[in-house]
């Protein structure tokens, strides 16, 4: 009797180790990252996630605006805001405009979980949206290094919240931006095998455009102890060249406001960031329409509010003349300035320079400012309810200027001509080769200075030119005279943000902070 | 040859019982006592166990009482044991006939107690384990139990208020945590996160599980302590009934005087002068009322009444307990009330002589109505008495709403209408409670048990509120809406348990081994509407909304299964041993940190049965030690997961397309949701060491326990780098932070009866000392500042405050001096100066000569009491009784958060005794509104919050009335006596985890007084 009790006691406890209730719980409520990467509609839309971040405030929506534009010598600022200490180089808040620093990373961060889970998928389609999301990552890292400097928190994966990334030595990131591209541009399209649904979509001419300003930042990114890699980046831009996959506009402004433009496609952009045309401006933010550059038009000091262009600005472009001895073209789409034609909100230029915070300065930004809209609705008051335009990242004139740079570093002077050639005419101003033929390597260069300055004024790209030529420093006050200001050792480099270095030990803030 | 095996019983003992002992004892004996054991009235009392102290021999009486035993010396004594009985000793000397007759015993050294999954002797425990006194638990007035358990057990705080329905908030041993110190309750083996809706009646015994040690039995659900609460069950015998009825009255013991409308409006003005700001219209020309708000609000006479009734028997085989309870409570403001109905039902049933099945349910009901402390973190009625102003009327027949209410440049201030609030915002909450088991006790064999369970807590929860349209505070108009909130969570418990006992010549043996299971499911579905009902006749359903509904819900689901096993060893009444091993797995950690183990091991001397040991005084002296292991888990289920957006709603998505029409969702690691995989356990490991001593045959009885912890691997939040990829900062769940705790309970009794005289007086106390030793990631502060390194959780972190300038101090102020960027004058608050910030942001360690918060903060006194403790008299002559009970603590440095608000400048009104510097005179800092020195936090408002409060006096008379076997009539008085120095409204509040000494100015504890009855027959 006791033995069959025993047996009973035993089985009991035998089945009790088996366990009633599942100790796997998963989360009924939502998705769980676990099991959600692993199909290919899943992993677009972590692209979708990623490709998000480029309105966000961090960004395209705020930031960059601002910074390149405020931080080049192209603007400047008497408005008594937060970043008018940044732009002259005395911001003493060490966390200010942290959103640069977050939104970069997350930037990465989303787009690392579509890389590392496309293996999950493992389609054609899967390594597609995988090297799109590689293209996010040396976009979001370009941004960084150059506010932030080369030393920054090295990330090649998604984060745990356990890891601590190790700062990146001089020139380890330009390595990482260099490989990720390396291997994304096979697996992109070119941008007519694109359907017009998938515009704004990374193909394989971005893919090669942004290498090889990776190429040309390389003497940046390693801190002058390596040259550009000119080679590789001359190959690069001929290829997008030669793929014809890209023309310039006939008309240079149509780039910047898709209320003149009578078209949607433009085939000028090799990457933009998409705003919602014609959107609410109170719809999610506003994060679907970018706040033109932030110049206040939500002040009564219009055009000339936050941050103006500087008096330098003019004088530029006024360097050459049109065959008619006239201004540049270019000069009324891209300033707004003392003698324009062109009204701001239905106002003259006289009506905002006596609302400016300074009325001496009499500069104003007129690029992208969507002056089409206002006009053509006559919706003269200030309209924060369409900034819809799409703003080019990288534009096909930016290519050709630069294949023109690289040839000529290479050595291939004359046969660079043609593409500075095709930009000017475009834009209305006689061929260099018939106003400056047989200009020397280094009268080229000066004269590529020049090109980009007034082709691409204000579109956020003359901040990464003058780092990577070298020329970020107070030589640069004759221009800018924010540059006054400038600490040399220290303001090469923005501030890492201090809380960042608090909790990441590895991290090193940059020198002189 | 005796000599022998007294050693090899200490050094080898097991084998040696086992298998000579028997043999070499009979070898050596030499004489033989008889004699007879009889009660008090001479009766024989069988099975009375004698032995020979400090060894385990023994034997015990006969059916007649007699016995008959062999002794080897003359030095010998005898002990004689009954279970009831007093315990007698008796030197043999050259007797050879020893008759005894015991005596009924006081004491309670034989309880058993229950230590969770099985029950012990109480004089065999080992670890720290507190047991409630329940004859002072009844008599207790609070509807809940935890309120009751008030300063009963040393190293059980409970902060109780007010608040109609609130349950007491309790913490043993004081803050192991920093996410949850709330203990677990087990009511009769269902395992409760939170203190249960039941009726204290019902309650048969409570013991409360302190040390790491005891705890441990419960593993990874222990380490805030167990209260263990078993119901009572019938006994067997005639049906007996039982009624009780209590009722009573509130009111607050305590008010805060405030300023009338002439002298508020002086001290107004006076602030807006010296801030350079206008002076308001109704300072400047003040009504020649003032509206007394505290008198609006309170009603002070809450009705407070409790209905019982029991029916409780049993036969042979079966026996059933069966009560139905009503508790009625209003609030002493006006608005709130809250009733609880409870039915209970214990029964069980033996069969075949071995088994036994049985059940204990209780159904409950418990509904607040009413505005109650909160509403939806607008409105605390409790502070905003003060916040509004006596130049404004309750009512306003000008306003909109009919509400006096503040008016910028009139009589500013933001706070909401109390009157107003409760006219206007409804609520109502009900709970249902199912809360019981199931169970069968098999007898498989002589000394092995099997004991199965399946449990059952089950809580539906339903809150509605809803409000008018209307305007009850400044300028603000706010919208009609109701929202209902429904929630169901339920958990089953599964239970099974083998227990083996065995004795062998005094060694007593026990092995449990069990496994337990539980599972926790929740939901909830609201549905919201704002705005909808702005038509009379207004129906407060959610379809008879004209707005918008929306709605939410959700569910989640953790389970938990343990395997756990019990050793108890015990010797010759001398010596005790337990170990425990539990090991659970949860499923709210990933696999890898999903099981945990909790050992403990404790043990037990008692001195006074060694034969060395000869004070007569003396009848028990146990030392105890122990040492365990328990853990904590994070209660959210799913926390180790990351989420993945998924929502449109959620805002993430892009463009493409040359027309912009097509938007695309995207999807991400959810910032909110960005966790930590690796969470696991957090842990307690704590060695104890207590003493106790019963002297004079349990006249007196004295507890004691030392306590030394360390506490590892706590969760807390920590915002990680920015590189974790979220588009803000995150602060994920990490184990990081390490604390370690110590401190000592005593208790002691003293009870004796002189005639008809029968007194009982006990006291106890503790003491608590906590410290951070390590924070994780570089962070150096949690709580802004309160906590660090090498300090107690939640330290008062201020500026200090050291009077007001006079016109000396100004004149040797050193230049450049300023508080707030401000050049500080005559009659401005004056601060200590010790820290400066450099260039980097980092602080110097030097005076800077500007007073600023963020530099100038220090660490004020000690908010956390050095004794909390309870005093307890009851005596008794004939059929009268008094019982007193007091409660205390001692000197705390607690933040005066009543003064604070209203003796600042800026929207509210000022206490009677508030001095300013104002006219040339004035103790304390002149007003000045807006951005001055003189309204900033400091230690200006700390005082010392040392409490003695009489929380319970009692007097009652028991009369002699047949057929009832107890008739007993009483008068009782809560809170009736509170000595303090504290100005606030209540000395006897808790603050957050990291401001323990702010008061958070919330329903204060109410006096009442009540009459009751209990008849039973």
């Amino acid at each position: 009797m006791k033995k069959l009790y025993f047996k009973i006691a035993l089985t009991i406890v035998a089945l009790s180790f088996s366990g009633c209730y599942e100790l796997e719980k998963t989360n009924p409520n939502k998705e769980v990252e676990d099991t959600f990467w692993t199909t290919e509609q899943n992993l677009f839309q972590g692209l979708v996630a990623a490709y998000d971040v480029l309105n966000a405030t961090g960004l395209y929506w705020e930031s960059i605006p601002i910074i390149h534009t405020g931080m080049s010598d192209e603007g400047t600022n008497n408005a008594p805001y937060e970043f008018n200490a940044l732009v002259r180089f005395q911001q003493e808040d060490l966390n200010a405009f942290q959103s640069i620093w977050f939104e970069n990373y997350a930037m990465i961060g989303r787009a690392y979980a579509v890389i590392e889970n496309a293996d999950n998928v493992a389609t054609e389609v899967a390594y597609e949206y995988a090297a799109e999301a590689k293209f996010l990552v040396v976009l979001a890292y370009f941004h960084l290094t150059h506010y932030y400097g080369p030393n920054i928190a090295y990330v090649d994966g998604v984060q745990t919240p356990a890891d601590r990334p190790k700062r990146a030595e001089d020139g380890e990131l330009y390595e990482l931006m260099a490989e990720l591209l390396t291997e994304a541009v096979p697996d992109l399209p070119i941008a007519s095998e694109r359907g017009s649904d998938e515009y704004g979509r990374i193909t394989k001419g971005a893919a090669q455009a942004l290498l090889a300003k990776v190429h040309l930042a390389k003497e940046y990114l390693y801190k002058s102890a390596m040259e550009p890699d000119y080679e590789s980046a001359e190959a690069l831009l001929r290829e997008v060249v030669i793929s014809q996959e890209y023309a310039l506009l006939d008309n240079f402004h149509y780039n910047f406001d898709e209320v003149i433009r009578p078209f949607s496609y433009n085939e000028e952009s090799l990457f933009h960031v998409n705003w919602q045309f014609d959107s609410p401006y109170g719809e999610a933010g506003g994060k679907y329409q970018w706040r033109f550059r932030l110049f206040s038009l939500g002040e009564a000091r219009g055009a000339f509010g936050d941050l103006q262009a500087t008096d330098y600005s003019l004088t530029e472009f006024r360097k050459e003349k049109t065959e008619d001895d006239e201004d540049d073209p270019r000069l009324e789409w891209s300033l707004f300035f003392d003698g324009t034609d062109k009204t701001y909100y239905c106002e003259d230029h006289e009506f905002w320079v006596e609302v400016a915070w300074d009325p001496e300065s009499t500069n104003a930004f007129y690029k992208y400012s969507e002056q089409g809209r206002a006009e053509g609705s006559g919706a003269c008051a200030v309209d924060w309810y369409d900034g819809g335009t799409d703003f080019i990242v990288i534009r096909y004139a930016d290519v050709l200027l630069l294949l023109a740079e690289v040839l000529n570093e290479n050595g291939k002077t004359s046969e660079a001509y043609q593409y500075v050639d095709m930009v000017r005419e475009r834009a209305g101003m006689p061929t260099l080769s018939s106003a400056k033929p047989g200009l020397s390597k280094e009268e080229f260069f000066e004269q590529i200075k020049h090109e980009r300055y007034v082709e691409l004024f204000s579109e956020y790209v003359r901040f990464y030119d003058i780092k990577r030529w070298g020329m970020y420093g107070p030589q640069l006050a004759d221009f800018d005279t924010d540059f006054e200001t400038f600490t040399v050792g220290q303001d090469e480099y923005a501030a890492i943000p201090q809380d960042e270095l608090d909790k990441n030990e590895n991290l090193r803030q940059n020198p002189g902070y | 040859m005796r000599q022998t095996i007294n050693i090899f019983n200490k050094k080898c003992w097991l084998i040696l019982i086992l298998t000579l002992f028997g043999s070499i004892l009979t070898l050596h004996a030499q004489r033989t006592i008889t004699g007879v054991v009889t009660d008090e009235n001479a009766q024989p009392l069988p099975g009375a166990e004698i032995t020979i102290k400090g060894e385990a021999t023994g034997t015990i009486t006969e059916i007649d009482g007699t016995y008959s035993i062999e002794i080897n010396a003359e030095e010998n004594i005898l002990v004689f044991k009954f279970l009831g009985y007093e315990r007698e000793e008796v030197t043999v000397g050259n007797k050879t006939t020893i008759d005894i007759s015991l005596s009924l015993s006081e004491q309670s050294l034989d309880e058993v107690v229950v230590v969770g999954y099985g029950i012990q002797k109480k004089r065999n425990i080992t670890g720290a384990v507190g047991v409630v006194d329940m004859d002072e638990f009844y008599q207790g007035q609070s509807v809940s139990m935890s309120d009751r358990l008030q300063g009963r057990v040393p190293g059980v705080q409970v902060v109780s208020t007010g608040e109609p329905g609130a349950r007491g908030n309790i913490k043993i041993r004081g803050i192991a945590f920093l996410n949850n110190n709330n203990p677990l309750y087990v009511l009769d083996g269902v395992l409760l996160d939170d203190s249960p809706i039941i009726n204290p009646n019902d309650i048969e015994s409570i013991q409360v599980l302190k040390d790491a040690s005891s705890a441990a039995i419960y593993g990874s659900r222990a380490a805030n302590g167990v209260i263990v609460i078993t119901t009572r069950k019938g006994k067997k015998g005639a049906p007996r009934v039982s009624f009780t009825a209590n009722a009573g009255l509130q009111s607050l013991p305590n008010k805060i005087e405030t300023v009338n409308s002439a002298r508020w409006a002086e001290l107004d003005n006076s602030a807006n002068d010296n801030g350079g700001f206008p002076r308001q219209a109704l300072a400047e020309n003040p009504p020649d009322f003032t509206t007394d708000w505290h008198d609006a609000v309170y009603n002070n006479q809450g009705l407070l009444q409790d209905f019982n009734l029991s029916i409780s028997g049993g036969g042979d085989n079966s026996n059933a307990y069966f009560s139905l309870n009503n508790a009625y409570q209003e609030g002493i403001i006006k608005g709130p009330r809250f009733d609880r109905t409870t039915l209970r039902l214990n029964s069980d049933y033996t069969f075949l002589n071995r088994i036994t099945v049985g059940e204990n349910f209780t159904v409950g009901r418990s509904r607040l109505v009413g505005l109650s402390q909160y509403f939806e973190g607008i409105s605390n009625p409790i502070a905003d008495i003060y916040g509004m102003l006596p130049v404004v009327p309750v009512y306003d027949p000008t306003k909109p709403s009919g509400y006096g209410v503040g008016e910028i440049g009139r009589a500013a201030t933001l706070t909401a209408n109390p009157v107003a609030m409760n006219d206007m915002y409804k609520n109502r909450s009900t709970d249902i409670v199912l809360i019981g088991n199931v169970y069968a006790d098999i007898e498989l064999f002589e000394g092995l048990n099997y004991h199965f369970s399946v449990g059952i807590n089950k809580g539906i929860g339903n809150n509605k509120s809803y409000n008018k349209a209307g305007l009850i505070r400044v300028a603000t108009w706010h919208q009609s809406g109701l929202e209902e909130v429904r929630s169901d969570e339920q958990t089953m418990f599964l239970e099974n348990r083998l227990t083996y006992t065995k004795s062998v010549e005094g060694h007593n043996f026990s092995l449990m081994v069990a496994h337990t299971e539980q599972e926790t499911k929740s939901s909830y579905q609201s549905a919201t509407s704002i705005g909808g009902y702005d038509k009379e006749p207004y129906f407060w359903q959610i379809s008879a909304s004209t707005a918008n509904v929306t709605s939410a819900g959700g569910e989640s689901s953790w389970a938990l299964r343990s395997y756990l096993g019990r050793f108890t060893y015990d010797f010759d009444d001398r010596y005790f041993l337990t170990g425990i091993i539990r090991r659970d797995g949860s499923s709210n950690f990933a696999k890898e940190g999903r099981w945990g183990n909790f050992p403990s091991v404790s043990a037990g001397w008692n001195i006074a049965e060694e034969s060395f040991f000869n004070i007569d005084m003396i009848s028990h002296l146990k030392l105890r030690a122990g040492y365990g292991e328990v853990g904590s888990a994070t209660e959210v289920p799913y926390m180790f997961q990351s989420t993945v957006t998924t929502n449109p709603q959620q805002g993430i998505s892009y463009y493409f397309g040359a027309d912009d029409e097509t938007r695309y969702f995207g999807s991400s690691r959810e910032a909110d949701d960005i966790v930590n995989r690796d969470i696991t356990w957090q842990t307690l490991k704590e060695v104890n060491l207590g003493i106790d001593i019963e002297l004079y045959k349990g006249k007196v009885l004295f507890t004691g326990d030392y306590y030394m912890g360390n506490m590892e691997n706590l969760l807390t939040s920590v915002p990680i780098p920015g590189t974790i990829g979220a588009p803000e900062e995150v602060s994920p769940l990490v184990n990081a932070v390490s604390m370690k705790r110590n401190g000592y309970e005593i208790a002691i009794t003293y009870r004796d009866v002189k005639g008809d005289f029968k007194y009982n007086i006990s006291a106890n106390g503790f003491h608590l000392n906590n410290e951070v030793t390590e924070l994780p990631y570089g962070v150096t502060e949690l709580g802004g500042g309160s906590t660090r390194v090498g300090q107690p959780v939640g330290q008062n972190f201020l500026i200090e405050y050291i009077g007001i300038y006079t016109q000396a101090d100004i004149d040797n102020l050193p230049d450049g001096f300023t508080i707030l960027g401000q050049t500080p004058v005559v009659g401005d608050a004056m601060y200590t100066d010790i820290d400066s910030r450099d260039e980097n942001g980092d602080l110097t360690g030097e005076p800077d000569n500007r007073i600023s918060e963020d530099d100038d903060r220090q660490i004020i006194g000690n908010p956390v009491p050095y004794l909390q403790y309870g005093a307890n008299f009851d005596v008794s002559y004939k059929r009268f009784y008094i019982s007193v009970f007091f409660q205390g603590i001692t000197k705390r440095d607690v933040y005066n958060s009543y003064y604070a608000e209203l003796n600042t400048a800026g929207g509210t009104t000022f206490t009677a005794d508030f001095d300013p510097y104002l006219n040339g005179e004035g103790t304390e800092p002149r007003l000045v509104t807006g951005e001055s020195g003189n309204n900033l936090p400091s230690s200006r408002f700390i005082e010392n919050g040392a409490y003695f409060r009489l929380k319970n006096l009692q007097i009652g008379y028991n009369i002699p009335l047949k057929p009832f076997q107890d008739f007993k009539i009483y008068l009782s008085g809560q809170n009736l006596l509170t000595f303090t120095k504290y100005n606030g409204l209540d000395p006897e509040f808790e603050g957050g985890i990291f401001s323990p000494g702010f008061d958070p100015m919330a329903f204060p504890n109410v006096r009442t007084v009540s009459a009751g009855l209990s008849i039973s027959f």
